[in-house]
């Protein structure tokens, strides 16, 4: 069974499988809001918009697990760091994704400051590697992303980043790394309500459109909601927040290949929010 | 303050524009806004109607009002009308109408749709009827309509007796349609009425309609006591929950406004429209003591159904089709008139406070001869047999700014469950949502139900939609749903389960009260079957359908109003070649003050390039005509509606339309062909009212 799902998703759905080509989607939250992540400003903002890394004012960790399609072979683990410095913010972070035959791992350092009041910028480096089983052997090679995040308005930010600039080869004679170019706005009428939609665009995938909703109607608790095309999924998660510790849950549904539960931990070392 | 002050000021335009309006346009306006949302040809917003026409004329009262006579506006969300009571709860009765306004979760634009039926008096009306009262203060309503397609269908060819009598390709009667309908209420307190209809081609006083119309309804209702609730005697209609068990009448299902795919239930109402079928005959009422209510009904009628006869006493033995077409034209359609008797027996009790209310319904639903439709794979799991029960149980909450709905229900026939569960939110006063999971397995069936669904019944069908709108600005707002279905069986035309979505997104501009924008994108995707089987076994393939509209509306004088649409249609499916269609909409709404009449033109041009790719779109009728027609193929459509009103209690409608086609020498096919590219429509309808 897990077989003919593998050979299935190799063939008739290998879209949903392209980020796998050096890049996932990572974070609870931001599965949670159906990969509508690039205006977060929180540390997991290092897989989705290194500019964006530049709001954050303590040290933040954070790690997180998902098992796609609840696929053992599928699975994929993250961590992500944001070290404030004198001027602007210093990240690290890795994705891993696949099982023993198909290994993904990108691993980098970024840096990310604030341009003016309202203009953040950032920059990342990667290494990829990519590990066959049998007698395939292993390529590695190296990205470079980048990523702005402006805030308008009180109410108003808008993100762009790009994945792999330079379109990255897997190895030098093959494929190449996806390049993912992305860009979206948060709308926050309110400190317990934010809004997101983006669109996304892979070289050789469908563009995608995404929507989402946060909401926090208690201070410690987060309800989120959303759905994107391209694959068509929509998405659901919570997080729970005790102190510097937050607890994410949440999962990501497709109609024909079922739920991919995620789930996330994160720590922030000193509070900077004035409550 | 300054901001106050400028609301204060904004709120007391609207007053003065609002108050300024004509009644008829008022509740037109509000009728239109919920009927653009759907799309259907056969659309019967009776009730709406009705409501807003009596709660026109006699304001509620916030400070003397429960939660469903607000509901019954079908303008306010649950968490709105709750938010009103528990101001009062909390800070005492309203003192003026102004304090509508430090409601949190009333925007202005709620205010405005709703202000014209509500009102704050702090006076308690004491409601005693007696039969002096109820005489001099009745409403008396005499509609009488008559329509018809003044072009010849080939069905009214005449013909000798002896064909007419052995084919099924004319009609017996006229191309007439006849309609009349009486109606006496006192306040909502009291309702009697009857109505009457002739369909298009069936006979009238003579043949097989000895009686005159095909189809007559009474009704006397009742309702206003302190324990005896509401009593109804003659055709009802029931509405439960969320329709998962039983449901007559219309209800609203997906639309650009989220609210409305929450149904609200009015459990018992008087049924005046001539939708031969979804409606009860019988007896009902409720009883009541306290919040608790009790709801009991009993109805026994006639349905059309054609089957297999008993070779010994030309009886049907069994059923193989129900006909719910209410037509009786043709020598089949007359033969199945009436062959059915169905009757449908049910209590429901249920608690009901200000911020909970929830029941318990129990309905028996059974045909006098055993129904056995055809042995297609599709029909596996449909109802067979004469009896059923559905037993559910339905709630409705809300918590803080949050209602949550839903029901449960069973079917005994086939051990299986319909559920639905949802929640509506409004999470800051500019951002609304609303989620709602059903999941209705493939053999739940029960006669009535609506359910909220993509598929025609409230069977075989699971699915999640999520809708949310916010208001960006005083100006902006956008409206966004996507909704996600699954069929687990087959279907009528999809040889195997299926699935799809449905997205849409409508930024809306409104400036001020005069002028209004908004452009909608809406893009369904469902699987039906491939066009290239080759005769085995037939896969099925995605058909993506997107709509684009852009849709303006602009009151350039108090009197005069000028609305334009133009829609996009694409149709992608991988059997057959794409497919497109555009319309453009002009319509032009002329209603002098002074003057006892008003006038509606439109002129509209279509290209589509098959039936596949129609649009449907809202058309002007006489009051309580309902049309939203879909165009197709090539050509133009125009129509002129005028209404005068004259000796005080008198209003008469004419309304005449056209379609003229290129391209073409024949419209439609069957017994409803067309000789020529033109066909055309003609209303008239009087109304005296007292």
């Amino acid at each position: 069974m897990t077989r003919l799902l593998l050979l299935l998703l190799f063939t008739s759905f290998s879209y949903l499988f392209s980020f796998g080509q050096g890049w996932n989607p990572v974070g609870s939250r931001a599965v949670s809001l159906a990969n509508t992540s690039v205006c977060l400003n929180d540390v997991w903002a290092y897989h989705h918009n290194p500019g964006a890394t530049a709001s954050i004012r303590a040290i933040s960790i954070g790690a997180y697990y998902e098992t796609r399609f609840l696929t053992k072979e599928l699975q994929t683990q993250a961590l992500a760091v944001a070290i404030p410095l004198k001027v602007g913010v210093l990240s690290a972070g890795g994705q891993f994704f696949g099982y023993q035959q198909y290994r993904n791992t990108r691993a980098g350092l970024g840096y990310s400051m604030k341009f003016t009041d309202f203009l953040q910028v950032g920059v990342q480096g990667n290494v990829q590697t990519l590990r066959l089983g049998g007698n395939y052997g292993s390529t590695i090679s190296g990205t470079v992303e980048a990523g702005v995040l402006a805030k308008i308005s009180e109410k108003w930010s808008v993100g762009i980043s790009v994945m792999n600039i330079g379109r990255q080869r897997t190895n030098p004679t093959n494929d190449r790394f996806a390049t993912v170019l992305r860009g979206g706005f948060q709308y926050k009428p309110s400190k317990k309500v934010s809004i997101f939609a983006e669109v996304e665009k892979q070289v050789i995938t469908k563009i995608s459109f995404k929507g989402a909703v946060e909401y926090q109607p208690v201070q410690p608790l987060y309800i989120r909601f959303g759905a994107q095309s391209a694959p068509m999924e929509f998405a659901l998660g919570i997080r729970y927040r005790v102190s510097g510790f937050s607890i994410d849950l949440g999962s990501k549904y497709h109609q024909t290949l079922g739920w991919s539960p995620n789930f996330g931990l994160n720590y922030q070392f000193k509070e900077h929010e004035k409550k | 303050m300054r901001k106050n002050r400028l609301l204060l000021l904004f709120f007391t335009t609207i007053c003065s524009c609002v108050f300024g309006q004509e009644r008829n346009e008022i509740i037109q306006q509000r009728v239109e806004f919920i009927a653009e949302q759907s799309e259907s040809e056969e659309l019967d917003l009776t009730n709406i109607f009705d409501q807003l026409n009596y709660f026109y004329d006699n304001p509620i009262n916030l400070n003397n009002t429960n939660p469903d006579e607000l509901r019954s506006l079908g303008l306010l969300t649950e968490v709105q009308i709750t938010d009103a009571l528990l101001h009062i709860e909390r800070f005492g009765k309203f003192i003026s109408i102004y304090e509508l306004q430090s409601l949190k979760y009333w925007d202005l634009n709620t205010i405005s749709l709703v202000l014209p039926f509500i009102k704050v008096d702090d006076r308690l009306e004491n409601l005693h009827i007696t039969f002096k009262d109820a005489i001099k203060n009745g409403k008396i309503e005499w509609y009488t309509r008559y329509q018809r397609t003044p072009e010849r269908k080939k069905g009214y060819t005449p013909v000798s007796d002896s064909i007419l009598n052995n084919s099924n390709g004319y009609y017996h009667g006229n191309a007439d349609k006849y309609y009349t309908r009486f109606r006496y209420t006192y306040r909502t307190n009291i309702s009697l009425g009857f109505t009457a209809e002739k369909d298009p081609g069936e006979e009238f006083f003579k043949g097989s309609q000895k009686n005159g119309f095909d189809y007559y309804s009474f009704h006397a209702f009742y309702k206003g006591g302190k324990y005896v609730r509401a009593v109804a005697a003659g055709d009802y209609q029931i509405q439960i929950g969320q329709g998962l068990n039983t449901w007559s009448g219309y209800a609203f299902g997906k639309s650009a406004d989220i609210f409305s795919s929450k149904k609200a239930a009015n459990l018992l109402r008087p049924y005046t429209s001539v939708d031969e079928n979804r409606f009860f005959r019988g007896g009902a009422a409720i009883i009541g003591y306290k919040k608790w209510n009790l709801l009991t009904f009993y109805s026994n009628k006639k349905i059309d159904g054609s089957g297999i006869n008993d070779s010994l006493t030309d009886d049907l033995e069994f059923v193989t089709t129900i006909d719910l077409s209410g037509l009786h034209r043709t020598n089949s359609e007359i033969a199945k008139k009436n062959k059915l008797s169905e009757q449908v027996i049910g209590n429901y009790v249920s608690y009901n406070s200000t911020r909970f209310n929830a029941g318990i319904a129990v309905v028996n639903q059974q045909y006098n001869q055993p129904l056995q439709k055809d042995t297609v794979p599709y029909n596996l799991y449909a109802f067979r047999g004469k009896n059923t029960t559905a037993i559910s149980g339905d709630y409705n909450f809300v918590l803080k700014n949050v209602n949550f709905f839903g029901e449960v229900s069973y079917s005994t026939h086939s051990k299986s469950f319909a559920q639905l569960h949802g929640l509506m939110a409004i999470l800051d006063p500019s951002v609304s949502i609303s989620v709602i999971y059903r999941n209705y397995s493939k053999g739940y069936f029960s006669f009535y139900n609506n359910g909220f669904s993509e598929g025609s019944n409230t069977q075989n069908e699971s699915g999640l939609f999520s809708g949310i709108k916010v208001r960006l600005a005083p100006a902006w707002s956008v409206s966004s749903y996507i909704d996600f279905f699954k069929f687990p069986w087959l279907k009528y035309q999809v040889d195997a389960p299926s699935k799809g979505y449905e997205f849409l997104v409508q930024p809306t501009y409104k400036p001020n009260k005069v002028f209004e924008i908004y452009a909608r994108f809406r893009q369904q995707v469902r699987q039906k079957n491939s066009r290239d089987s080759d005769g085995t076994i037939t896969p099925i393939e995605d058909v993506v359908q997107n709509n684009y509209r852009l849709n303006m509306s602009y009151k350039v004088l108090e009197s005069f109003t000028l609305k334009s649409r133009v829609e996009y249609v694409t149709i992608n499916r991988k059997s057959s070649p794409a497919e497109d269609g555009w319309i453009f909409t002009q319509d032009i709404l002329f209603k002098p003050k002074k003057l006892p009449f008003d006038l509606t033109l439109r002129y509209a041009l279509f290209d589509t390039d098959s039936y596949d790719s129609r649009i449907y779109t809202f058309e002007n009728n006489a009051l309580y005509v309902f049309s939203i027609p879909a165009y197709y193929y090539q050509g133009s459509r125009a129509y002129a509606l005028v209404r005068f009103s004259f000796l005080r209690h008198c209003d008469l409608w004419i309304r005449y339309g056209t379609y003229l086609y290129a391209n073409k020498n024949a419209i439609s096919s069957g017994a409803e062909e067309i000789k020529g590219s033109k066909k055309s429509d003609i209303t008239v309808q009087l109304r005296v009212s007292f």
